[in-house]
């Protein structure tokens, strides 16, 4: 069966109103594996929710390929089961609502597919308690703080039974309460039910979080590697307007500085050891 | 000059099973040359405070005047007054509807009647301040960029009005580092140059503590503290955390490695301070 996500040559072009072409995802190739944590950081305009459209086939690649399971997202026999396999999140929470009661936007995706009212139940019980809404499900979305509606929206995505998420900036909107809410959702996701994560964000102390990072500049990959090697790269991400975890600029700027101090910080944690030697 | 805001309280959806009170009598001067910051958790009511600021919500008790004249009476002087006020909304995209963004940009601009010459100076400056390319951006449809494209975008709108009073809410959400480095920059300067006043919504408490000149902490609808962002990161923490903020992020490093014995002083606001003051504590320790 092969990897879980493979990209490979992966090309998107755009038409522009001129009636030429923008190259939007330019030769991607790309590996994830069941069960990983991939962080996908990039300015804006460089390619990310390009990128993340075609890992459920919102997008379709002009060339190249994206394989989901082993399935080509471009054959359209396919399109059912990928969508099913890999669920969405995207930035704007309100944006995602469709009922005006918790438990029915989360039964909402369920009852599209037919899928009968009992089983649909269970669902609804399981996903909320694994975001911690269970206690919000007679509620009104839209009266939820931003980071409760995000996490409605996780388990809107969660009650298709994908085996990947997919969260475009899904934390931009939140308000650091929220943010931590978010992501220890998508944590927990991660370890205790091994689920697949493409998490795309502009916050690097998020992307941290993650088992791989995956830096995108104007269409291209052009560093993958853990937290630590990536963020050791300072002067590199922010020639490309990107930044790093604050442990990392500290603990960048005190060696530039004259400071001993080992590669690889990334934590606030690894940055207190460091220093209290 | 100045917008006064005496004792203003607004409610959503009054009589209703709805109804809900969002911003409780509040009574504010917002002084031209100051860059204030409001902050406090979501649900606060800091939206629903700027909302007021260019009459585009109508408060339920109190009054609010621009240079002196009040906005919420129907008049041509209140219309003309409002126009000093510009306003980037919490969710920037929703501030976007025309074909182009060049059109969306000089939508202000027209709107005040001024030539077209002088509309494309404007729109150009304003492309700029964003850090939009002017060439490649001007015929693009708005909704086919990107979600941090859109809300420079949104910002561009209003600067191309040369408000005397800007209010951002939350500008920086969805903008890579970068993008909101160089965007705030261009605010600053703009401010230093021209003494307008800014009125700042924000999360990011590094932003905050570098730029304002007066912070204000907003609680259940109600200003909870209003001070210098220095003062209040150093000496109202309680109340900040009773308010549901955080610190700036360096400041909270920094008490961390105090806590795990690093002899530091855990009062900084920045990570330039932070440096300096992690330095001198390992000297000391050596
Ligand atoms: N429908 C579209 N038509 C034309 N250009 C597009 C369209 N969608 C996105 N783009 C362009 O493709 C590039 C990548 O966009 P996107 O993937 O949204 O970036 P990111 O998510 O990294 O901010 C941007 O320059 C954007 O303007
Ligand atoms: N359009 C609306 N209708 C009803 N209630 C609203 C509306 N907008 C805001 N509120 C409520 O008013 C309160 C203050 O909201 P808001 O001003 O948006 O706070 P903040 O910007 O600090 O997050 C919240 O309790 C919110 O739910
Ligand atoms: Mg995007
Ligand atoms: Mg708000």
């Amino acid at each position: 069966m092969g990897d879980f996500i493979q990209i490979e040559n992966l090309c998107h072009a755009f038409k522009t109103p001129e009636g030429g072409e923008f190259l939007a995802l330019d030769h991607i190739n790309l590996t994830i594996n069941k069960g990983e944590f991939v962080a996908i950081i990039g300015t804006n305009g460089s390619g990310k929710s390009t990128l993340a459209r075609h890992l459920n086939a919102l997008l379709l690649p002009t060339s190249g390929k994206c394989m989901i399971k082993g399935l080509d997202t471009i054959d359209i026999n396919n399109l059912w089961q990928i969508r099913q396999t890999v669920g969405m999140v995207f930035q704007n929470p309100d944006n995602q609502i469709v009922a005006a009661v918790v438990e029915e936007d989360v039964a909402f995706g369920p009852e599209n597919l037919g899928i009968e009212p009992s089983e649909i139940c269970r669902r609804v019980e399981t996903v909320l308690a694994s975001v911690g809404m269970t206690e919000y499900r007679y509620h009104a979305p839209h009266l939820l703080s931003g980071g409760q509606k995000q996490r409605v929206g996780i388990a809107g995505a969660l009650a298709m039974h994908p085996e990947c998420l997919v969260l475009d900036e899904p934390t931009a909107m939140l308000d650091p309460v929220g943010r931590k809410e978010v992501l220890a959702t998508v944590c927990q996701l991660n370890k205790q039910d091994q689920m697949t994560i493409v998490y795309i964000t502009h916050f690097m102390e998020e992307a941290a979080a993650a088992d791989w990072v995956v830096v995108v500049d104007q269409g291209k990959v052009v560093l993958t590697g853990t937290p630590d090697e990536v963020f050791s790269k300072t002067e590199q991400l922010k020639a490309m307007g990107l930044d790093v975890p604050l442990a990392s600029d500290l603990a960048y700027r005190l060696k530039e500085r004259g400071l001993d101090l080992p590669d690889g910080i990334v934590h606030d944690d690894e940055l207190a050891v460091a220093l209290c030697r | 000059m100045s917008i006064v805001l005496d004792h203003i309280s607004y409610t959503y959806m009054p009589e209703t099973p709805y109804e809900r009170t969002a911003i409780k009598d509040i009574t504010l001067e917002i002084n031209q040359g100051e860059f204030i910051a409001i902050i406090g958790h979501t649900g606060s009511g800091k939206s629903t405070l700027v909302q007021h600021l260019n009459g585009l919500l109508k408060p339920t008790a109190g009054s609010i005047t621009v240079d002196g004249v009040n906005i919420n009476k129907k008049s041509a002087k209140a219309k003309a007054a409002c126009r000093k006020v510009g306003m980037v909304f919490q969710y920037a995209e929703h501030q976007l509807f025309e074909e182009t963004v060049y059109d969306d940009i000089a939508f202000g601009p027209r709107n005040q009647g001024v030539d077209e010459e002088f509309v494309q100076r404007r729109v150009q400056q304003a492309m700029e301040f964003v850090g939009l390319d002017v060439e490649g951006f001007s015929k693009r449809s708005p909704f086919t960029l990107s979600g941090g494209q859109m809300r420079r975008v949104a910002i561009a709108g209003v600067i191309a009005l040369n408000p005397e009073y800007l209010i951002l809410d939350e500008p920086s959400a969805g903008l890579d580092p970068k993008g909101r480095d160089e965007i705030f920059q261009q605010i600053m300067e703009l401010f230093k140059a021209t003494g307008i006043a800014v009125v700042l919504v924000s999360h990011n408490m590094e932003d905050v503590a570098r730029m304002a000149t007066r912070l204000i902490v907003m609680n259940h609808g109600e200003i909870c503290l209003d001070g210098t962002p220095s003062v209040i990161f150093k000496n109202n923490r309680d109340q900040l955390k009773a308010a549901g903020v955080d610190v700036p992020n360096v400041t909270a490093l920094m008490s961390k490695l105090k806590d795990k014995g690093l002899c530091v002083q855990d009062d900084v606001l920045t990570v330039e301070q932070a440096t300096e003051a992690i330095l001198a504590a390992v000297r000391r320790q050596c």
